[in-house]
């Protein structure tokens, strides 16, 4: 009986990527399935968010007030203990401390209850979601296009039928290869993080209290992010090369490293560990710095984790995921709507979520460029200057039009090393925290890799802007902006 | 299209305002320009043929900034 069901779209994973994908097919009023393989409110990692998330894309989600009236730590900005100088320095979203507006802050949300609350606003704007039913599997047709998917409903195998197949079923979902591709992991972020929570840990002070911490120390950097007046989430990121040492004992391991991070250790002096409940585990995760090679083929589209992800110093991982979303809900509206055909559809969503991915590689690599630490393994490893070939390669491919062979691999390196020179100059010129100069961001966005990667998150937040084609010869958002049209 | 009249009438556009209630070296922040109308104004100026850029706007927010602005970034 459930072989017959049909939907014109069906998501797998209820994160982020799979709530946002799905509600903006529903918007236009094509019927939707979500099969989410776990009961939500479930654990996630990546809590520290941007603004073109909880403004833009929650916005168009239209969920932007509910997120706004459900608590969570206001954030202004980042502040990083990073680069040449010892006194941290502030990322703030606003471009001068006099410029309010939706686009100045972003939240620090606790994952279980933001993805419970994206994932309830699909439901209501009807989207039939389904916990607990893991997808197992992909239908074809006889031509190899993806019809639909299996999957399991508590034990009971069941099968249904869509147009589109969209995959956004994390980092550990399998269904990705079902597209034919493969996936580059990145040696340049080839790091592992472990991460537990305190209760009673420090902030910093005044406005910058909601700010997430990053700070780099010999083997590494730590991430530390206010949840709550009480709640912090603390990470520590390290070579992948000390996996085993971390995972032989964690608890240790994660408190050792944390130690050694001194603005970090200090923030915690008068501190203690959760160890109950779902913030009192100390989790691992590795490898997580990977592209795939293709995001759509045939009837299937991957969004989210399932598509890329690229290290989470700069809090980009959310945005990039509900991005592709926000992409695909428009490529696939635009065929649905008779709008557009599949391959220029396809192609548009292709190609504005790679370049995303690529602006925002650019960008990270020139931030771990910018620390000066080089006596250390981990710091002289994560120079511009010396990244590996396959990885640069990786690299120009993602940026297109680089010239291939040895040529493209050092103009390739050149980009990003001038990159990371660039944003050095840009903090260096914006100095400390909370100084004059430090609250005014000009200079930073000016820098060209930092104007690059907010180009695209103040567009979706700028919203009902007539657009120009971010793509040559390519496509606008229409007017409702849930798809895509031509100029012209 | 670029001098001060056509700057002034975008600013009174994005704000909902009338133009003559503006003047050439008041603070637009003052009016209500936050980062969200800035952007849609960035928009606007690009469309009339002006490379404007986000954070010249919002360094010197007076009309009469974004006029010579606008009269330096103009395109041919
Ligand atoms: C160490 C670390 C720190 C990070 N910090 C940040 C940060 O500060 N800010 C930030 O923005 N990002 C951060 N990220 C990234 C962030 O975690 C992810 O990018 C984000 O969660 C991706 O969302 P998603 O919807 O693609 O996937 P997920 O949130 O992982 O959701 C995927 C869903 O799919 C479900 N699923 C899996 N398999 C199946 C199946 N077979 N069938 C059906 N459902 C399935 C899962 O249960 C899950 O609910 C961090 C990542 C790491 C590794």
């Amino acid at each position: 009986m459930t072989g017959d069901e049909r939907f014109d779209v069906v998501v797998l994973g209820g994160g982020p990527a799979g709530s946002s994908v799905a509600t903006l097919v529903a918007r236009r009023g094509h019927s939707v399935l979500l099969l989410e393989k776990e009961r939500f409110p479930r654990y996630r990692i990546g809590e520290s968010l941007l603004p073109a998330t909880v403004h833009g894309l929650c916005r168009l989600l239209e969920v932007e007030d509910e997120v706004a009236g459900a608590g969570f730590q206001v954030k202004r900005g980042g502040t990083f203990r990073w680069g040449a100088g010892k006194e941290p320095w502030n990322f703030l979203f606003a471009v001068s401390p006099r410029l309010a507006g939706p686009s100045s802050h972003a939240y620090q949300v606790d994952r279980m209850e933001f993805d419970r609350i994206l994932l309830r606003n699909a439901a209501r704007h009807g989207v039939d979601v389904r916990e607990e039913c893991p997808a197992t599997g992909v239908l074809r047709d006889e031509d190899g296009r993806v019809r639909g998917v299996r999957y399991a409903d508590r034990g009971v195998a069941g099968t249904v039928r869509a147009r589109y197949v969209v995959d956004a079923s994390g980092s550990t979902g399998r269904l990705w290869t079902a597209i034919g591709g493969s996936r580059h992991y990145s040696d340049f972020f080839r790091n592992i993080a472990v991460f537990g929570y305190f209760h009673g840990g420090k902030r910093l002070p005044g406005p910058d209290r909601g700010n997430i911490l990053c700070a780099a120390f010999d083997e590494g950097w730590c991430w530390y992010i206010p949840l709550s007046d009480e709640l912090t989430s603390v990470g520590a990121v390290v070579d992948h090369s000390r996996a085993s040492a971390v995972q032989a004992d964690r608890v240790q391991a994660f408190l050792d490293l944390v130690g050694r991070c001194d603005i970090v250790s200090d923030h915690l002096a008068d501190a203690t560990r959760v160890t109950e409940g779902v913030h009192g585990q100390v989790r691992v995760r590795k490898d997580y710095s990977y592209a795939t090679d293709r995001f759509h083929a045939d009837g299937m589209l991957l969004v989210g984790d399932a598509a890329c992800f690229v290290d989470p110093v700069f809090s980009t991982g959310v945005h990039l995921a509900t991005y592709g979303a926000l992409l695909a809900a428009r490529s696939i509206n635009s065929v649905l709507s008779g709008d557009l055909p599949e391959a220029i559809a396809m192609a548009e969503f292709e190609g504005r979520y790679r370049r995303e991915y690529s602006v925002f590689h650019e960008f990270l690599t020139a931030f771990y460029d910018v620390q000066q630490h080089e006596d250390t393994y981990f710091w002289q490893a994560r120079k511009a200057t010396g990244i590996g070939d396959t990885d640069l390669e990786a690299f120009a491919t993602l940026v297109g039009g680089m010239a291939s062979g040895d040529t493209g691999l050092a103009a390739a390196r050149r980009r990003l090393v001038t990159a990371g020179h660039e944003l050095s100059a840009g903090i260096a010129a914006t100095g400390p925290a909370q100084t004059p100069s430090g609250e005014r961001m000009a200079t930073l966005f000016r820098t060209p890799v930092v104007r690059e990667v907010m180009t695209e998150g103040s567009r979706i937040q700028a919203g009902g802007v007539p657009g120009r084609p971010l793509l040559p010869g390519g496509l606008v958002p229409s007017a409702d902006e849930l798809g895509w049209a031509t100029v012209g | 299209m670029t001098g001060r009249d056509a700057v002034r009438e975008h600013v009174a556009e994005v704000l909902g305002q009338p133009a003559g209630s503006l003047d050439d070296h008041e603070d637009l922040l003052d009016r209500g320009v936050d980062s969200i109308r800035l952007m849609h104004l960035v928009e606007r100026l690009r469309e009339s043929g002006v490379d404007a850029e986000f954070v010249d706007l919002a360094e010197t927010p007076t009309i009469a900034a974004w006029a010579d602005l606008a009269g330096r970034r103009a395109r041919a």
